[in-house]
């Protein structure tokens, strides 16, 4: 049974293909069309999926879109009644969006695939069931809580529910416009980030802050309850109106109105990231206490919804131990909910058995996106004459990789299937060595072209995890946050340091904390990635070879891209990325190119305009 | 609208001032939950599974307005639910094309104005 499942017109379009149960691909559209975000209907991701399931669209059972028109439109016409005499910009900005395209999805599916085949197959799910379907099916385990989290779908923002073999169940929610997703929203604008692609640098940015506004934002902004739920103080947000987060109320209280965006950033917006960080901490904690209290002896918990992307809160979460186990959907935004959709019908909806070890996860690495042969990366290295070297042997060619790290090269890395979700995981990935000083702002100011502030992450063997970090759990996903091993630090003071370099964030980012300085974020802590040979051994091999080489068993991994720029997605892509930066080796499959060796692109002087900044 | 900004809309300025006009005298700014010191959770039970997937095919008048009166929570006789249906066929056949453009200029609109880009805060 072949379901496709489809997330599209809200942000992070997507196309996931399942083929009884099992994940058969997954992609996001902005990888193909190179457009950050994406929102169009995935036509390059559906016909990606087909082409990896090696099947037509008469093949398929059902096309499952992963929202619930109807229902939004219903929260839409609540809405109206709401703003009432202020409905204008909701009616001139939103109510196309609303009738025009997403209630016309089946309409437009049928435009872009063509009727013969899909019709009468088209299902929607609730945003909600489709957040929840991605954490719980795909996870390791039988029994879970579930818990999922983002700005609105639908009438819902927050939901608790309950997971077993092939069934999931939403207990209790909570109901737009109160929304956690919104309120870090709010704050991400409020600082001068863009939504959405913003609210990692809102979070990176947290450590350097003390959390000044938590009480105000408690006293003020939000009310949070023993179990975790919340209510939002609306006189000081402007969403329900329309297209601004917040209002002249908000920028009072927090002394003045927003940060222009590239403006430099001052220690209000610092600590404002560290109150609403800890905010997001504080709900997340109790919520996950109320579905424990709720639930009784349920000990795993999964997680999914744009929220649960925050690692630095998962990380917390995960310390205080209220479940045994948490496992966070890669893809948890609302390309997830494709995945989430496909699974739902096949497991729920046809009632088809699940199969789970409670050990190992389906979600196959998140490696579930396109790949391409050594033939075809040599084929296109060739037409274009562009210089490279083949090794040898499995041996030569992982010693090299290390041996080019250890002499602080920075590597583009291209290799296997293009990762599902926001993180890259060593395939399409910039990686570095994590114990060079210099190398963190050598990679943001040189390589990805972004503010100096942003933390970088480090891949490390699974096997030697717990001799880095504070941690004894898996993160294959990167999505939990935990502090660089005590005996690795070295003497820092934040607060001294942020006085003296009086606000300059750069001279802070460039202070030696460990013996992995650059994956070490102010506070100490990094977004982990764990590493092991099954889900990825090209990765492991390379990483192991670097261990051999160095006594070093962790390398930074970020993605591969500039600011602004969608992950890569082709051979071409990545060559691109790496002759447009001073990015020094790219690793595509087993070859391996050298900057100095490479002609420099002609006419190429206005790439930086086609991506917008983010 | 503001002065200087385009109203990208498909949609007839003579509905969208109905539309607002029900608006503005239906307005009701109790709708949401506030804040209650006497309220012990802010949590909602969730007991029906009936809306968790549903097939979705709606194409004739007579069934937009049947979805929508099952799942919008609008009853048949209100006014609005006319107004939003009419709106919603005449989209259908203006729909193609039209959109992906309208993205574009309202990303430069939305740029000048320190506004969040409609296509990602689009819920």
């Amino acid at each position: 049974m072949y379901i496709l499942g489809i997330s599209a017109l809200y942000h992070d379009s997507a196309a996931v293909l399942v083929k009884d149960g099992e994940i058969v691909a997954a992609a996001q559209e902005e990888r193909f069309t190179r457009k950050k975000h994406d929102p169009s209907i995935p036509r390059n991701a559906i016909y990606y999926c087909m082409k990896e399931g090696k099947i037509d669209l008469s093949d398929l059972n059902a096309i499952v879109y992963y929202d619930n028109p109807l229902l939004t439109m219903g929260r839409f016409i609540q809405n109206l009644r709401f703003a009432g005499s202020d409905s204008k910009d909701l009616l001139n900005f939103q109510l196309e969006s609303v009738v025009n395209r997403k209630m016309w999805i089946h309409s437009m599916l049928e435009d872009c695939l063509g009727r013969v085949g899909i019709e009468n197959k088209i299902y929607v799910t609730e945003h909600h069931i489709s957040h929840a379907a991605s954490a719980f099916f795909p996870s390791p385990y039988k029994e879970a809580a579930i818990i999922t989290l983002d700005g609105v779908g639908e009438y819902t923002t927050t939901t608790i529910g309950y997971g077993k073999n092939n069934h999931i169940k939403i207990l209790k929610e909570i109901n737009y416009p109160h929304s956690l997703g919104l309120l870090y929203s709010a704050f991400t604008f409020f600082c001068g980030f863009k939504v959405n692609s913003g609210d990692y640098k809102l979070m990176g940015l947290a450590p350097y802050g003390e959390p000044i506004y938590y009480e105000l934002i408690k006293e003020k902004l939000i009310d949070i309850k023993t179990d975790g739920s919340f209510c939002l103080n609306l006189k000081y947000f402007d969403f329900q109106y329309g297209r601004k987060m917040t209002n002249e109320r908000f920028a009072k209280l927090f002394g003045g109105g927003r940060r222009k965006p590239e403006s430099a950033i001052t220690k209000r917006e610092i600590d404002m990231a560290a109150s609403v960080q800890k905010i997001i901490e504080e709900v997340l904690v109790l919520m996950a206490m109320h579905a424990k209290q709720l639930l009784g002896d349920v000990e795993n918990l999964v997680l999914a919804g744009g929220v649960a992307l925050n690692c630095v809160a998962n990380g917390v979460l995960q310390r205080k131990k209220v479940f045994k186990n948490i496992w966070v959907q890669p893809a948890s935004g609302d390309a997830g909910g494709a995945l989430g959709a496909a699974m739902f019908y096949y497991f729920q909806h046809c009632n088809n058995k699940r199969a789970i070890d409670g050990i190992h996860d389906k979600q196959r690495g998140s490696y579930l996106g396109p790949a391409y042969s050594d033939e075809a990366i040599e084929k296109f290295l060739k037409d274009n004459k562009y210089c490279y070297h083949k090794s040898v042997s499995e041996i030569e060619f992982y010693s090299k990789i290390a041996e080019l790290l250890n002499e602080q090269k920075v590597i583009g890395l291209f290799e296997g299937r293009m990762e599902y979700g926001p993180r890259a995981l060593g395939n399409r990935s910039i990686i570095g060595d994590p114990r060079s000083s210099e190398m963190h702002a050598k990679l943001n100011l040189k390589i990805k072209y972004r503010e100096s502030f942003r933390p970088f992450a480090p891949s490390v063997l699974e096997e030697v995890a717990g001799e880095y970090f504070e941690m004894d759990y898996r993160s294959p996903y990167m999505l939990f946050c935990a502090d660089v091993n005590k005996r690795r630090r070295k003497e820092f003071s934040l607060n001294e340091v942020m006085e003296q370099s009086k606000d300059n964030l750069l001279s802070v980012v460039n202070k030696i904390r460990s013996d992995i300085p650059a994956v070490t974020h102010v506070d100490y802590s990094a977004r982990i990635q764990t590493v092991n040979k099954w889900d990825n051994p090209v990765y492991y091999k390379i990483l192991k070879a670097f261990e051999q080489l160095t006594g070093c068993g962790v390398i930074i991994n970020t993605s591969f891209n500039v600011r602004g720029e969608p992950i890569v997605c082709s051979p071409e892509d990545a060559y691109l990325c790496f002759m447009r930066t001073e990015m020094d080796i790219l690793v595509l499959g087993r070859f391996i190119l050298y900057k100095e060796e490479q002609s420099l692109l002609e006419k190429d002087e206005e790439w930086r305009k086609k991506y917008e900044l983010d | 609208m503001k002065s200087g900004e385009k109203n990208m809309s498909l949609i007839n300025d003579k509905i969208i001032d109905d539309i607002f006009a029900w608006a503005e005298n239906s307005e009701d700014r109790h709708i949401y939950p506030a804040i209650s010191d006497e309220k012990s959770s802010y949590y909602v039970n969730k007991i029906s599974e009936e809306t968790y997937m549903i097939e979705y095919s709606g194409k004739t008048l007579e069934q937009i307005k049947k979805a929508l009166v099952k799942y919008s929570g609008l009853s048949e006789d209100d006014e609005i639910l006319k107004k939003i249906i009419m709106i919603i066929c005449q989209c259908r056949y203006m729909r193609k094309e039209k959109h992906s453009k309208n993205i574009d200029k309202q990303r430069l609109i939305e740029e000048e104005k320190e506004i969040i880009p409609n296509f990602i805060y689009n819920f």
